[in-house]
This record gives C-alpha cells, structure tokens and sequence, in this order.
C-alpha cells in the first residue's frame, strides 16, 4: 500500500525528534556563562542550531528543574528584569556523560552510514 | 520603559493556564523573553504592532506555550477517558430515556394541553445535570491523579508488582456498573424528584402523585452523598489499579455508615406514599443493607489476609 502522507511533513517530523534529543546537550555546553534566554537563542543560532522559543525557552525551565542550570534574575538596562541561567557543577557532571556518549554514538553512526564495501 | 498591550494579553493568557505555584514566575519570565525578541527584532527603532505580532505568533499558541511550562493538558487525561465516555453515553441514555418516558406518561395523563416547551427545557436540563455531574467527578478524579503522578516515586520497584489473580485487583466492569448505576440514581432522584416525593420533568406543570414518603425523602441527602462516597472510592481504586489499604478502611467506613443508615429505615416509618409499595421498599432496602454487609466483611477479610 503507497503511504500518501507528505513526505516532506514526515522528513520535517524526523528530524525534529532527532533534533530534540541534542538539544539538551548544546544547552548545558552553551550555559558554560551566564545566559539569558534571547541571548542564548540568538548565539545557537549563530552556530546553525536554530530552535524554536517555544522549545528553548521551557527547557532552560525544565533543566533547572531537574538542577542542571542554576538561574537569577538581573537587572538589564531601562531596569528591565533578565533570568540568567549557568550550568550547575551536576550540571557540568551531566555535560561530560553527555558529550562521551555523543562521541560515542557520533561514531557508531559514522560508521554505519559510511558507504559499505 | 516600553509598554506592550499585545505582550500584556499573551502573558496574562498563558498564565491563566498555569498551576497556580509557578503562575507569577513563568509569567515574568515570559514578558522578559518576549520583550528582549521584539526588541532585537525592531533594532533599536520603536517596535511596531505588526512586529510584536509576529513575534507572538513565532512562540507559539498561549495553549502550547502553557502546556510547555507545565500546564494540565487535559479535563479529563487519556487514563480515564474512556471510562468517562462510557459512563457518560450510559448515563445521559438512561437519564433521558427516564424523562422521555415520564413525558409521554405526563402527555398521557394531562387533560389540558401540555407545556411542551417547558417539558422539553426540563429534560434538556435533567440530561444536561447529569452530563456536568459525570463530567465534574472525573475532572476532579483526574486532578488527584495528576497530583499522585506528580508524587510518585521516579524509581519503580518490580518487586511491587501484584500478584497474578490478585484479590486486591480492581475490576474494570465493576467499577464502571458502581459509577453508572450511582450517577443515574444520584440524577434522577435530584432532579426528577420533588420534595413531596412525586416524580417528574422539572420546568413541567406535571408530577406524579406522591411515590415516596416524607420519612424516605428526609434520607435522601444521607443516600446521594453515600452514592457519591462510593463511587469515588470505586474510580479511586481504579485508577491506582488496585485496592489499597487506606481504600479499603474507607470503604468499610462507607459501607457501615450505609448500613446504620438501611437498619433505621426499616426499624422507621414506612418509605413508600402508597402502602402497596411498602414491602417492595422495604425488601430493596434490605437486599441493600445485606450488600453492604457483604461487602465490608469482604473488604475487611482481604485487609487482614494482606496484613498476615
């Protein structure tokens, strides 16, 4: 039977959920300063991660929750209040486990997606 | 400083579907994000209304971003929506099947032509009554069990899982027969049932004569809160997925207050309005009672063989 879902919509749906599961891990490496929530948009993007407000912003919440980010609230200019959040040291713990097993499961897939002889 | 009404509005909706404990500081923070994106947006110049739309609109919908932050997504969550369904279909058939039948008695009987508006605003309200009933103790139901999810243990021990054939079990149908079979009584003799015992539409000019004494209709708040004890408990027990220890000792409660409040309707007056329907009463009443008997020696017996 020929599924006629949009592919386009399931390709778009793919690779948001594999999206979703790094998301974590750039965070906590790019909360290494502190951070408030545009600004920590603004320097993924620049590194070609652009993630949605709506999915960024609750998990710099959700993180904290969970005691991975610590967070303030600071006066910005025209007193203007700003959250910032930094890793934690469980944070940082969760960080290193993290990145090894990236690297881990970067190499797994490189090989597996290498042209086979 | 700035003033943004469409921000203002976009926050205060968010924040009315936010549990209360963290409303004020997700609501801050919401503001603060937002206005830092309008602002980057417009590049220094004064951030036009087309602009802070947009931006709104690239967040997400006051829903989404509320669901995000921690928001009930549901009434009623997808554990126990299908038992609501059930229940309600069940519930609202026999409540108007109840009042159709009533307004074809009442037609039937009437001399004068009837008030069909009224008969018919009457059983929209009696089905409507029973519909928010239903609706509401599942909504609470599943407010309970959010809170016990949200308390729950992270680690799950397998060693807790219960035994096959286990007494303690809850059973699904049973359960389902308890809501249904209270709600529809709980309806009925709510809404369909006047203070002098006569049984009819409610906003019609018709009534049947008296069916129930002053004597029976003196226990009816007594019966109706008894009816919704045990069919919290019942749904209680089914969404933990078994009869636990302080479900039980609750039951029992229920269960002997019914008792004591079966043995002074009979030792009382007589229930019923016409005396030919007195034994028929009395013999309910006392199948009820006996029930109830059952049923608390059955809850206290698994409570002990738990604890031996």
């Amino acid at each position: 039977m020929v599924n006629d879902f949009p592919t386009t919509l399931v390709y778009e749906n793919l690779a948001s959920e594999l999206r979703r599961g790094l998301l974590v891990l750039a965070v906590l490496a790019e909360c290494d300063v502190p951070q408030y929530g545009y600004l920590l948009k603004q320097s993924l993007s620049q590194r070609g991660l652009d993630i949605p407000e709506g999915t960024l912003y609750p998990l710099l919440r959700r993180l904290e929750e969970q005691g991975l980010l610590v967070s303030q609230w600071q006066l910005a200019d025209e007193s203007r209040p700003r959250r910032y959040y930094q890793i934690s040291a469980q944070g940082q713990t969760a960080l290193a486990q993290l990145t090894s097993e990236w690297h881990h499961l970067s190499r797994s897939l490189n090989d597996l997606l290498s042209p086979k002889e | 400083m700035r003033v943004y009404p469409w921000i203002d509005r976009y926050v205060a909706e968010v924040g009315r579907m936010l549990p209360e404990g963290k409303r004020v500081d997700v609501e801050r923070e919401i503001r603060s994000l937002l206005q830092d994106a309008v602002e980057g947006q417009a590049a220094g110049m004064e951030p036009s209304d087309n602009q802070t739309l947009a931006i709104l609109r690239q967040f997400g919908s006051p829903r989404e971003i509320a669901m995000r932050y921690g928001a009930s997504q549901y009434v009623i969550g997808p554990l126990l929506y299908p038992t609501f369904i059930t229940v309600l279909r069940v519930v609202v058939g026999i409540v108007l099947a109840v009042n159709l039948f009533t307004v074809v008695l009442a037609v039937a009987q009437s001399a004068t032509a009837p008030n069909l508006l009224g008969i018919a605003a009457g059983v929209v309200n009696s089905v409507l009554q029973a519909a928010i009933w239903v609706t509401v103790v599942f909504a609470l139901l599943e407010r309970l069990n959010l809170r016990e999810l949200n308390q729950l243990n992270q680690t799950w021990d397998p060693r807790a899982l219960p035994a096959v054939g286990d007494v303690d079990r809850v059973s699904v149908v049973e359960t389902i027969f308890t809501v249904i079979f209270n709600s529809i009584f709980m309806v009925l003799v709510a809404f369909n049932l006047d203070s002098q015992g006569r049984f009819g539409v409610p906003g019609s000019d018709w009534a049947s004569s008296a069916i129930f004494s002053a004597a029976f209709m003196a226990y009816l708040p007594w019966l109706i809160a008894l009816l919704a004890a045990d069919m919290v408990l019942a749904v209680a027990a089914l969404i933990r997925g078994r009869w636990t220890a302080v479900l039980r000792m609750l039951a029992i409660g229920s269960n002997l207050i019914s008792v004591a409040l079966c043995w002074l309707m009979l030792a009382g007056p007589s229930l019923a309005a016409w005396p030919e329907l007195n034994l028929i009463f009395d013999i309910i009443v006392a199948v009820v009672l006996v029930v109830n008997v059952v049923e608390a020696a059955q809850h206290v017996w698994r409570l002990w063989r738990n604890r031996s």
